[in-house]
């Protein structure tokens, strides 16, 4: 009669067993890879001498606690509306015009220039002579656009707050 | 049915479409991107969502209920038509918070990230804000979790809850100020009425619903601590950079994710509908089972143990390595060892002992190949026919009764036939927990299509509480009411004259046959009223096509074969085969019980339904094989025992079944196991059964290797290996082709496909398929002599020379009788949780933290009558075996019957240990259902008892 049987006995590897086929696997491993290993572990010797080993490593350990710390950083307002600012600039710059944009960037420059050599004269501006220079083609095309830059800002303004 | 098609402009293109499509379906078979987040095909348009808004003739509206029409011109870019859709959106968004790459459902098919993307949403208009407090998150179910504040209240788990599923447990509370899902009336989801089919998880747009298994674990990210990561989420809704950002990130996310979760479909191992799915998984962990909208026969649709029941492949008692019996233990051995054993005891003992000395049986768990090749080697190496498998416990009495009348042993038609129907008879099952997902569309025809629906049990099962009419009839008399009504038919005139004069053999006999079965006779066998059984008459008279499904309540009673005949004959005589919507539908148990008698496990049957007599048939297998067959039937699993029992069978193949515990009255199969000179047997747990092995062979569940399972539609489905196999476990037709090669076969299989090839080009009815026609979401059902699929059997005439169908003539046999002191019928079956004995369904924590333990179900009448309420402990004891369980009181059964299920492994709770030798006259299947016991009073007092029921 073959009675039924609910016992397992397991071939449980020894410690010293269980080690050598570890080793063995490893110098299969090794010898597979050779050359690749041989520049990682050049590689890790200098990544070593420098010092970034152990950084990162501790970095690691520490991941927990530094990603609170840098989340309790950026997560401040002043970041927060920092991040919000940079991210609106870009966004805007993003949808400008290229070409226009360079123009009015060159100007810019052209007038930060013409201005700097202005004040290095001495010279005083008096009424009479923002009246005359109203004249002048150039400035009269710098008022122009600042007066319209302004009526344009004060347009998308009103926009906003409704 | 001619189809009639309009034509409409989209976009100023014109496109065909079959009339009654809607514009959404014309859209998504056009391959038209369109927004439509609470579309789900399956069902009728939820429209809550409003995301699919378009300009139909230059008016908004929603292009998922709006049928097109000839003439529509459909204008998605309409600006109207976006603006619409973008406040549908905003005001979606202000229920979510897109935090997309710390989310475990940025996969790549969450549908809302991936339509916000389409829609190029880049701000939203109204600020999202939480419905409840954030720790408020519905973690009480053991498998998935609920969080409000991710609902968009979409509706689409409600409404696959209750039109799919018809489990109709969840709602959205509108009364509330924030809207959002519920369960019952507000319970949490763990005391609710949820059934855990998961149907409502797979279908949520986002991840409000969302699998357990997943948290934590399908992101690179969404493992962080509740502490780092909800100030992240906090930075990115502080900083509100545009969407695009987030979705950019996210798709990155998305795409590591995708080459590190493997997706692999598989076909379910729990039960014969044949749900087809993805397994996700990282490594051997299973992230989740997603269903697919391709599945031919589930679609989205899964029950508790397909979604969530799949644990026991990682369980620690997998067996990962050979053992053998060594004085009175088992020791670990290597596979060459273990298979030398085998090979040269199965041999020697062939050898001295002659034929017949080695029986074999296959299971109907592993896959077709793994069957071919058990028979294949039961007959080629071993020179016997002695082979059979587990449907001689549940399915043969309805293959017989098939075969005696329309030719096939299979399903007329497929589940869509049976949604289809007019009327739907279920005999003797319970479909509602055996066959889950086919359950839900006959619920869903009876709920919404006006289908009629009988039930004929001796236990009020969610089915029987669900239909139109719900009949008792004395236990094992099923035959006598089915005659009966086919009688009273034939005598109103009410039977289909033209279909049997055209399609029929045997009318004239075949009534005489009935005269007997008069109302009066039947109400006097049956106790089912002469009103009742005119009731049905008169129903299947009315009914546009009649479906009758049945299962193990017909088949294991000791005239299980002949009352499976008397459902083909009703059917035949009411025209009831050979158009869409009718036919007779045995609903098999186990994932492949149709696909193991397919493949010729079976004593007298070749593969494809050869018969063994059949000379041709035998001519070409013994070609094949190099060897004569028999063309004598051989023994079936019932004959094998009686065969070592009197000592002429001396060894055994067994492969995947535990015959210990199903095999009826257990107490006499652990004798006749214990009496053999060698035992092998090949499963994936140390089973009862395999105790009693000389050597265990470690094999490998259908999650780890490729091949195919039939469903109970006749369904050829392939399953791809989703998992390596676990330590030194082997897939069974591995195993079997070492075993056959060291007794000098010379196969060659290198994988399944091979002996599929093999298989298919030796049996007719497979001819048409092979891998590549199965390949991916693809099947292919048999049923034509050409090999080529045919999901409704017979159009062309039935299965015989003349393609005429036949009468089956038989008298109802009387049940097995028993003294009186045995006063009680105890009755058996499944549970929704569990899968047959339980062996793999005990290994899952969640299913076990649902069902923890085995009860008897007692009715309140009788409870009162022998002073027992539910906790008590009584001991039922009948001529052939006692089980002592606790009681759990309830109106499912009545009278003096009781209810045990059947998914226990312990020898105090298995059904097996009470059941008796009475078998179905014609195919030996143990008639488990006629068994009786008496009851007697351990502890009256009441004990907690823990059941989901």
């Amino acid at each position: 009669m073959a009675e039924p049987i609910s016992f397992i006995r397991k071939n449980i590897p020894t410690e010293e067993e269980i080690h050598q086929q570890k080793l063995d696997e490893l110098k299969t491993l090794l010898t597979d890879n050779e050359d690749s290993l041989n520049k990682i572990m050049g590689i890790v010797g200098e990544l070593n001498s420098m010092g970034v080993l152990e950084a990162a490593e501790k970095m690691i350990l520490a991941k927990e606690e530094i990603t609170k710390i840098a989340l309790g950083q950026v997560t401040r307002e002043p970041v927060t509306n920092l991040m919000n600012t940079v991210m609106g600039a870009t966004g805007a710059l993003m949808a400008a015009d290229p070409e226009k944009t360079t123009t009015l960037v060159k100007s810019t420059v052209a007038g930060i220039e013409s201005g700097s050599d202005f004040l290095k004269t001495d010279k005083q501006i008096r009424i009479r002579d923002l009246m005359k220079v109203m004249k002048d083609p150039d400035i009269n095309r710098s008022l122009g656009f600042g007066i319209h830059f302004l009526k344009g800002m004060g347009q998308e303004l009103k926009n906003q707050d409704k | 049915m001619e189809t009639n098609y309009v034509t409409v402009t989209i976009n100023n293109q014109q496109y065909f479409a079959e009339e009654g499509k809607t514009v959404v379906q014309i859209l998504n078979e056009n391959k038209i991107e369109h927004p439509q987040i609470c579309y789900v095909p399956e069902v009728d348009p939820i429209q809550t969502c409003d995301t699919c808004i378009v300009s139909i003739d230059g008016k908004l509206a929603r292009s998922c209920s709006t049928v097109a029409k000839e003439g529509m011109v459909i204008d998605l870019q309409a600006p109207a038509a976006k603006e619409a859709r973008t406040e549908a959106m905003d005001r979606i968004l202000e229920n979510h918070l897109l935090y997309c790459t710390v989310c475990d459902n940025n996969n790549g098919n969450c549908k809302l990230h991936n339509t916000a993307e389409m829609m190029e949403i880049a701000h939203q208009e109204y600020p999202y804000t939480p419905k409840v407090t954030p720790v408020d998150v519905d973690m009480t179910h053991p498998f998935y979790r609920y969080d409000a504040n991710q609902c968009i209240a979409c509706g689409q788990c409600v409404e696959v809850c209750q039109s799919l599923q018809v489990n109709e447990t969840l709602s959205i509370d509108w009364e509330a100020e924030r809207p959002r899902v519920i369960w019952d009336a507000g319970v949490s989801i763990n005391e609710s009425s949820c059934v855990g089919c998961g149907q409502c998880v797979t279908i949520c747009p986002c991840n409000a619903l969302m699998e357990k298994s997943m948290l934590g674990e399908a992101g690179f990210m969404t493992g962080l601590e509740e502490d780092i990561l909800t100030p992240m989420i906090d930075l990115i809704k502080t900083v509100e950079p545009d969407y695009t950002t987030i979705f950019a990130v996210s798709e990155v996310e998305a795409a590591m994710r995708e080459e590190r979760t493997k997706k692999t479909k598989t076909v379910c191992t729990f039960c014969g509908v044949g749900c087809s799915f993805e397994v996700w998984t990282k490594d051997r962990k299973i992230l989740k089972v997603q269903p697919s909208h391709d599945a031919p026969v589930n679609a989205i649709s899964t029950c508790v143990k397909g979604k969530f029941g799949w644990d026991f492949v990682n369980s620690k008692e997998r067996l990962t390595t050979p053992l053998i019996r060594k004085n009175g233990e088992f020791v670990e051995a290597s596979w060459d060892e273990a298979l030398d054993l085998v090979a040269s005891k199965l041999g020697s003992i062939k050898q001295e002992y002659g034929k017949g000395s080695v029986g074999f049986i296959s299971s109907s768990k592993i896959t077709n190949e793994e069957n071919y090749v058990i028979q294949k080697m039961a007959r080629q190496v071993f020179e016997t026919n002695d082979v059979d498998n587990c449907s001689r416990y549940c399915q043969a009495p309805a293959t017989d009764g098939l075969f005696r009348t329309v030719g096939m042993g299979g399903d007329a038609g497929t589940i869509k036939d049976i949604a289809k129907a007019g009327l739907v008879i279920i005999v003797g099952a319970n479909p509602a927990e055996g066959h889950p997902v086919l359950a839900t569309r006959v619920k869903r025809a009876h709920k919404l299509h006006g289908q009629k629906l009988i039930v004929s049990d001796l236990r009020k099962n969610e089915m029987a509480e669900r239909s139109d009419l719900f009949v008792r009839p004395k236990q094992g008399t099923d035959q006598v009411w089915l005659m009966a009504v086919t009688k009273y038919m034939i005598d109103q005139g009410w039977h289909d004259a033209d279909f049997i004069t055209e399609n029929v053999n045997f009318f004239e006999d075949y009534s005489k046959s009935l005269e007997k079965y008069t109302l009066e006779y039947a109400e006097k066998v049956t106790g089912i009223s002469q009103a009742t059984i005119i009731n049905i008459a008169e129903m299947v008279r009315d009914a546009d096509g009649t479906c009758i499904l049945w299962g193990m309540g017909v088949t294991q009673n000791t005239g299980g074969s002949d009352t499976s005949a008397a459902i083909s004959n009703l059917l035949l005589a009411t025209g009831n085969y050979r158009r869409p919507g009718a036919g007779a539908y045995p609903l098999r148990g186990h994932n492949n019980v149709q696909g193991a008698c397919d493949m010729g496990s079976l004593p007298g049957w070749l593969p494809g339904y050869q018969h063994i007599t059949d000379d041709a048939a035998r001519a070409k297998f013994e070609k094949a094989y190099g060897v004569t067959i028999d063309s004598k039937p051989g023994l079936d699993n019932i004959q094998m025992l009686k065969s070592i029992d009197e000592g002429k069978m001396k060894a055994m193949f067994l492969a995947g079944e535990d015959m210990a515990l199903v095999d009826s009255n257990a107490n006499h199969v652990h004798d006749v196991l214990s009496k053999l000179d060698f035992f092998v047997v090949q499963d994936i747990f140390l089973s009862r059964t395999a105790q009693y092995a000389d050597v265990v062979l470690p094999a490998a569940p259908s999650l780890e290797k490729d091949g195919t399972f039939t469903n109970t539609e006749r369904r050829v489905q392939r399953l791809y290996q989703v998992l390596p196999t676990l330590g030194d476990s082997k897939p069974d037709w591995w195993i079997v082709q070492e075993i056959a090669n060291r007794l000098g076969a010379g196969w060659n299989y290198s994988h399944p496909s091979d002996i599929y090839d093999e298989m298919a080009s030796l049996s007719p009815l497979f001819s048409g398929a092979n891998y590549d026609v199965l390949e991916g979401w693809n099947s292919f059902l048999w049923g034509s002599n050409e090999g080529v699929s045919t999901p409704l059997l017979y159009v062309d005439g039935f299965n015989f020379p003349d393609k005429k169908a036949r009468f089956a003539i038989a008298d109802w046999v009387l049940p097995a009788q028993f003294e009186d002191q045995y006063d009680l019928y105890i009755n058996n079956g499944r549970m929704l949780e569990h899968f047959h004995e339980g062996n793999m369904t005990n290994k899952s924590e969640g299913i076990q933290r649902k069902v923890p333990e085995i009860f008897v179900e007692v009715s309140p009448e009788l409870a009162d009558e022998r002073g027992i309420s539910t906790g008590s402990v009584i001991r039922l004891v009948s001529p052939y075996g006692a089980l002592k369980l606790p009681v759990l009181v309830t109106d499912r059964v009545s009278g003096n019957e009781l209810f045990l299920p059947m998914n226990s492994t312990k020898k105090d709770s298995a059904i097996n240990f009470l059941t008796g030798p009475a078998v179905d006259h014609r195919t030996h299947t143990p008639a488990y259902k006629q068994t009786k016991v008496r009851m007697e009073v351990i502890q009256s007092k009441r004990r907690r008892i823990s059941t989901s029921c």
